[in-house]
């Protein structure tokens, strides 16, 4: 495959992400259900590992976690790093392994980058002092009030592997 | 599966790991913000404020409609509490006269509190359900420095600086589980802590922590920054005192605090980049 079309596909994709970073932070920022607001970045994360396979996505993970540490969306340095990577990777392999490409395949893939980008949040702030049940119920109704977004954000993501992807 | 862990996999996990590490240690390491953090905060600082621009004009519209009645009821209640202020401060008046005449006649040090402010736009509420930082329009190029105070024109604490950019600035607000300060109830004077708890931060308050035993807050309690070490300023209103509530082993008494400052409508804020109090 030739360079030139990997950096145009992920050029793509990169703009793509952060174009969508921009749009919930404008349209939901400061919007919340039951005084839980919405988390976007484990689900873009999620949609793009069950397209683009376990060895593209979890870089692209790496590349994003480390824009979102930049930008201080982490509860500790270098977390969504590690966690989205690790996250990108499982998922990447439980929907190369056990799923065909398509919307079931994406949910499961998004659920898998909640549950241990969740998890992990849960770890930090049990660790400071949080109550364990308070951070699971949390982690848990993010979860529940951000999935119905992968609705409109799912077809984004299989339109541009459409269109980025070409066999060689 | 097991090739590829062998493989690919443990190499992106471990780069993954590495960059991690690496920011985790410059993090720790620098008493400042470090230059990539700083490169993309700064790149990304327009597109928040034109983000918190649209935002809040939505928001703002919507709430008209939502509080007109609301701000009805508040007004009458204000109209009444400006009565009751006017009538205290004729008596504060003649107690400042007559404590500038003690002073005199005792040769005391005129007191003194002055500010400098620096005025700073919201550029970015947080839209975390695990934090309660604001980002600042403001940064190190108008000399804003990491520990300066935050508060709303009327002397309300916000938060405080955690973290200073070229043109932009991290308030950590007083609800968030890293936010800390000196505090004391204004009535009796007893000295806290004022302190983020996880737990309360979803309904927007905070702890009073490490009461004295003969401590005796009450609810509705006015609790303001004490100043004890003359790292913050005093008197800064933190909020008042919604609950008292006892610790687990029974010991040692807290105050559930509700902030004073209304931290999700916040557009603008004041930072205080500079101060003197002579008492």
């Amino acid at each position: 495959m030739p360079k030139r079309y990997l950096v145009f596909k992920w050029a793509v994709y990169g703009l793509a992400t952060l174009a969508l970073v921009f749009l919930s932070s404008l349209l939901l920022g400061r919007l919340t259900i039951g005084g839980v607001h919405f988390l976007l970045l484990p689900m873009f994360v999620g949609v793009v590992a069950s397209y683009e396979g376990s060895l593209a996505s979890p870089i692209f993970a790496l590349a994003f976690g480390f824009l979102c540490d930049l930008g201080g969306a982490g509860p500790l340095p270098g977390f969504y790093t590690f966690a989205l990577t690790l996250a990108a990777l499982i998922a990447a392999l439980l929907a190369e392994n056990l799923f065909s490409p398509g919307f079931l395949c994406s949910l499961v893939s998004t659920a898998v980058c909640y549950l241990i980008c969740g998890l992990g949040r849960c770890l930090v702030h049990v660790s400071d002092g949080a109550a364990l049940p308070t951070v699971l119920l949390l982690a848990a109704r993010e979860f529940l009030i951000s999935l119905p977004l992968l609705l409109a954000v799912f077809p984004l993501y299989r339109w541009l592997h459409r269109k980025t992807t070409v066999d060689y | 599966m097991k090739r590829f862990f062998t493989r690919h996999g443990i190499i992106i996990l471990s780069a993954a790991a590495a960059v991690a590490v690496i920011l985790a240690l410059v993090s720790f390491f620098s008493s400042n913000t470090d230059l990539l953090t700083n490169i993309v905060n700064t790149v990304s600082s327009p597109f928040r404020s034109a983000a918190s621009s649209v935002s809040g004009w939505f928001e703002g519209q919507l709430r008209y409609r939502e509080e007109f009645d609301a701000l009805k009821e508040e007004n009458q209640a204000l109209r009444e509490q400006i009565a009751q202020m006017e009538e205290d401060l004729r008596q504060a008046q003649e107690d400042s006269q007559e404590n500038e005449r003690l002073r005199q006649l005792l040769n005391l040090q005129e007191q003194e509190r002055s500010f400098t402010y620096r005025i700073a736009k919201v550029t970015q509420q947080d839209s975390s359900n695990w934090s309660a930082v604001l980002t600042l329009g403001v940064g190190a190029d108008q000399e804003v420095e990491i520990g300066d105070c935050v508060v709303t024109e009327t002397h309300q604490l916000v938060g405080v600086i955690t973290d200073v950019g070229s043109n932009w600035s991290s308030c950590t607000t007083l609800i968030d589980t890293d936010f800390s300060i000196g505090a004391a109830i204004f009535r009796t004077g007893d000295a806290g802590l004022a302190q983020g708890d996880f737990n309360q931060m979803q309904e927007g308050l905070l702890h009073l922590n490490y009461l004295d035993a003969d401590a005796a807050p009450q609810v509705g309690d006015l609790v303001v920054t004490s100043g004890v070490g003359g790292y913050y300023p005093d008197q800064l209103v933190i909020g008042r005192v919604q609950e008292v509530m006892t610790d687990d082993d029974g010991l040692a008494q807290y105050a559930v605090l509700a902030p004073a400052a209304d931290l999700d409508a916040l557009q603008q804020v004041f930072i205080i980049t500079d101060f003197t109090i002579v008492e």
